[in-house]
């Protein structure tokens, strides 16, 4: 666990000390503010009910965390490829499940920190409105959450491959296709069409964050498919130590 | 010799694609039944022959090839077998393996936990055998143009092979975890929620009783909503109530529930001398959230009844009114919605809401039980007698409420004497201070103002606080009348950014449209009659008065007045949410504080720490 840190620190410091890394940051802030204010608070989106505004903001929010999640985790293994880094860290006395969780664990910092910097959007709505901190709180676990899992398939399509690019595809395309699981399962019939809502990375799984309420089955759900990727990106990694 | 040459290595994808088949028979082509027999029968052939050949070939790798391969070939046909068996299962989960295995359940519910025993058992056979068969199967043939040697390759292989299986069960696994979680959820809910505490109207009313009140609460014990309701006359009574609070169980206490006809848990019973009044809310919290948010309403309503009887509140039909049916498509074009809230809100306070048309009063007299007639928003003028019917009544010591509207035929005629009030019909807009909800260039009048006097009828409102404004939505301009015997007090005025919006293009363009502060509405008291006259009616509309607290406030103490109960008016207290509405001004802040204030000091903050990072580096 030790090592996990060491390179989790080594890669956060990474973001943070390149103009790369805020730049990133303030992209998505500025992309979240003006679909904060186009959809959510704005004349454009009508008089809402203050509960109504911050749902919206979360589901916006859940929209955008996962193409920077994706932006963020697909050069976490491919850019040690491509700068021939793997092979010292492969050498290095670290397991390779120690070398996907640092790498996890950085980016997912990074990405709580940009999620965070966007805090100011709901407390213009509590100021005026009626929400509370809790349900600002389930709405940030929940992002945080989903912007988790999303950077576990990140984690996974840069094992795969060491272009960028491909990366990115893979990672989007595993991503939207489990975006796409909900509105499919809505109209597959059951049992089949159960199974794939169930199994959808937004959908059911991230309306209840939206509204401020926590449900047990939501967080195994978005746990599990951390848990899962950062499983097969390990053996992906192990495998990859025969070529 | 490597171990590619035991079995071809698409032999694995045969496998795959005869399990697709029989996917594709059983789900897709299922309503078919020639294609589905088709489909599942050469997908299933497909799935037997490459377990066949798999066996045949590691029998053969046991009997002559080297060890490594033989062991190799052994987890393949194992996999394979696996596939066959989770097929044979699904079969056995079909009617037609029920009938061959003539199987009887007891009834439809044996029958589906069977066949969902089943369908997980076969799923999960399905998923720990192929999904290690085809990673051993990338990984055999992604060397098998080479001979790498036997071992070394048999053991990367075997790794892959066991990689896939770890994988396999651990989804397998966190399905099952999933379902569990799903099946046994539990939930926590953070939204926003508060008991309504009293508002001072209420406990204006309460301290009004002539006899202390008594509040009997039937819960159940284990009740959390009890412990609610009962913290809420604790600060009703510490405002100086007197009252005294009774707990009671429904069953426990059959004589007192039947004394007070009780049948429900969650019952307030409120009690002043022999009048009485009940709030009956759910039990369950979950349930009773939303009626706790506002159960200072429900207590206030419950409290009037118990102070006087019911009063009637006439409302003028036949000239176009808000409450005409003739206007209802006009206002839902405009997006006002009725009067319904008005009509609500009347009732919170006691009144009974009748139609006043040409032949129920207002072509002889108001009927005498009137304490308050209305007119909101009359597009056409009235007969001059009818005029003269509402001009009596106000001589007679009556309740007027006057909601006009510009750009209408209605004239005030007698009545502009009467009241010592001149309606001026031109519209008021204003270019600085409106409410955005269009978008486009109508906004401008909707007006927002916080100017308010200190009068009892627009009591709430003005002390509300400055950021506290009310909405009018199209005003005209009130003028006290040239001739007039009475004085009227103006109640609200406009923001000075406000101007004459005479051509109507909602631009202040020339020194006709002057910019100024304009009288909305005017309390009068010629003798021993009461009238409010407001310049605006659609401020009384269902959008305006659900989404604005001060225009609610403005129709409710305005109806107090005009009911001569002042004593009573206050705040009603609502935990209920509100909509965020703002004004041109505040949306530029919001816009640009959002848009771009916020990432330009991330962008500034981060560029500044990475360049000192830099420089601290370069001079270590």
């Amino acid at each position: 666990m030790r090592s996990a840190l060491v390179i989790a620190r080594r890669e956060l410091a990474g973001y943070v000390s390149t103009p790369m890394g805020w730049i990133v940051a303030a992209t998505i802030l500025l992309l979240d503010g003006l679909l904060f204010y186009a959809l959510a608070l704005g004349p454009a989106a009508g008089p809402r009910l203050s509960a109504e505004v911050l749902s919206r903001f979360f589901w916006t929010t859940s929209g955008l965390v996962p193409i920077a999640a994706v932006t963020l985790s697909v050069r976490l293994l491919t850019e040690e490829r491509q700068l021939d880094t793997l092979v010292l860290l492969s050498t290095a006395p670290v397991r390779d499940r120690e070398i996907v969780l640092g790498k996890f664990l950085a980016a997912l910092a990074f990405l709580a920190l940009l999620t965070l910097l966007t805090v100011y959007m709901p407390l213009l709505v509590l100021v005026n409105g009626k929400i509370s901190v809790g349900q600002v709180g389930v709405g940030y676990l929940g992002l945080l959450l989903l912007g988790g899992a999303v950077l576990a398939i990140g984690l996974f399509a840069s094992c795969l491959t060491r272009h960028t690019l491909l990366a990115v595809a893979l990672g989007a395309a595993i991503t939207a296709g489990m975006f796409l699981l909900y509105p499919l399962g809505t109209v597959i019939d059951p049992p089949l069409g159960g199974v794939l809502r169930a199994l959808s990375l937004h959908g059911e799984h991230f309306f209840g964050f939206q509204t401020g309420a926590m449900h047990l089955r939501d967080v195994v759900y978005y746990l599990s498919v951390i848990y899962f990727f950062l499983l097969v990106s390990t053996k992906v990694l192990e495998a990859k130590r025969w070529e | 010799m490597g171990v590619s040459r035991q079995a071809p290595g698409w032999l694995t994808w045969v496998l795959a694609g005869g399990l697709a088949l029989v996917f594709l028979g059983e789900r897709i082509l299922s309503g078919a039944s020639t294609a589905r027999l088709v489909a599942s029968s050469a997908g299933s052939l497909l799935v037997l022959a490459s377990a066949a050949w798999r066996v045949a070939s590691w029998q053969r790798a046991r009997a002559e090839g080297p060890p490594e391969a033989a062991r190799v070939e052994a987890q393949l046909a194992l996999a394979h077998a696996g596939c066959v068996l989770a097929l044979a299962l699904y079969f056995l989960s079909t009617d037609a393996g029920m009938s061959l295995l003539r199987l009887d359940f007891a009834d439809e519910a044996a029958r589906g936990r069977y066949r969902t025993a089943l369908q997980v058992l076969w799923a999960t056979v399905a998923a720990v055998s192929l999904l290690p068969a085809l990673v051993a199967g990338l990984a055999h043939g992604a060397r098998s143009g080479a001979d790498a040697g036997g071992l070394l390759e048999a053991e990367r292989v075997g790794e892959a092979f066991n990689a896939g299986l770890v994988i396999a069960l651990a989804g397998t696994l966190l399905f099952v975890v999933g379902f569990v979680a799903a099946r046994r959820d539990r939930s926590l809910d953070l939204g926003y929620f508060r008991t309504s505490s009293p508002g001072t109207a209420t406990t204006a009313l309460a301290r009004s009783l002539h006899d202390p009140l008594q509040v009997l609460l039937f819960f159940p014990d284990a009740s959390p909503v009890k412990g609610e309701v009962e913290d809420y006359f604790q600060a009703l009574a510490r405002s100086g109530v007197r009252l005294r609070v009774e707990e009671h169980d429904r069953l426990a206490d059959p004589d007192v529930s039947r004394r007070f006809d009780v049948r429900d848990d969650g019952t307030v019973v409120l009690m002043s001398a022999d009048r009485k009044g009940r709030v009956v809310l759910p039990v369950e919290m979950e349930q009773a959230r939303g009626r706790l948010r506002t159960l200072d309403r429900d207590v206030q309503t419950q409290l009037l009844r118990l102070v006087r009887t019911k009063r009637v509140a006439y409302m003028t039909v036949g000239h176009g009114e808000l409450n005409d049916t003739v206007s209802e498509a006009d206002l839902a074009q405009k997006g006002l919605g009725g009067v319904d809230a008005m009509r609500s809100l009347l009732g919170l306070l006691n009144y009974e809401v009748m139609n006043l048309s040409l032949t129920t009063g207002l072509g002889r007299d108001v009927p005498t039980d009137a304490a308050v007639v209305l007119v909101l928003g009359p597009r056409r003028s009235f007969l001059p007698e009818e005029l003269a019917v509402l001009d009596r009544y106000l001589a007679r010591g009556g309740s007027l409420l006057l909601a006009l509207q510009p750009r209408s035929d209605f004239r005030l005629g007698p009545l502009e004497r009467r009241l010592g009030v001149r309606f001026d019909g031109v519209p008021l807009a204003d270019d600085q201070q409106f409410v955005r909800r269009r978008g486009d260039r109508t906004d401008r009048g909707l007006l927002v103002t916080d100017r308010f006097s200190s009068h009892v009828a627009v009591k709430t409102a003005s002390l509300a606080g400055s950021d506290a404004a009310a909405l009018f939505p199209d005003p005209g301009r009130l003028e006290a009348a040239d001739s007039a015997t009475v004085h009227p007090v103006f109640l609200v005025h406009t923001l000075p950014s406000s101007f004459l919006d005479l051509n109507g293009n909602y631009e202040a363009d020339g020194p006709r449209e002057k910019r100024g502060t304009y009288n909305l509405a005017a309390a009068v008291q010629p003798d021993s009659a009461r009238a409010l006259v407001y310049a605006d009616a659609e401020m009384f509309t269902d959008a305006v008065l659900s989404s604005s607290r001060i225009n609610a406030s403005l129709a409710a103490d305005g109806v107090r007045w005009l009911g001569r109960e002042e004593a009573l008016s206050g705040t009603v207290a609502s935990e209920e949410d509100v909509p965020i509405q703002h004004t041109q001004a505040q949306d530029v802040g919001w816009f640009y504080s959002t848009i771009l204030g916020a990432p330009a000091l991330v962008l500034v903050f981060g560029l500044v720490g990475v360049r000192r990072r830099r420089r601290s580096g370069r001079q270590a």
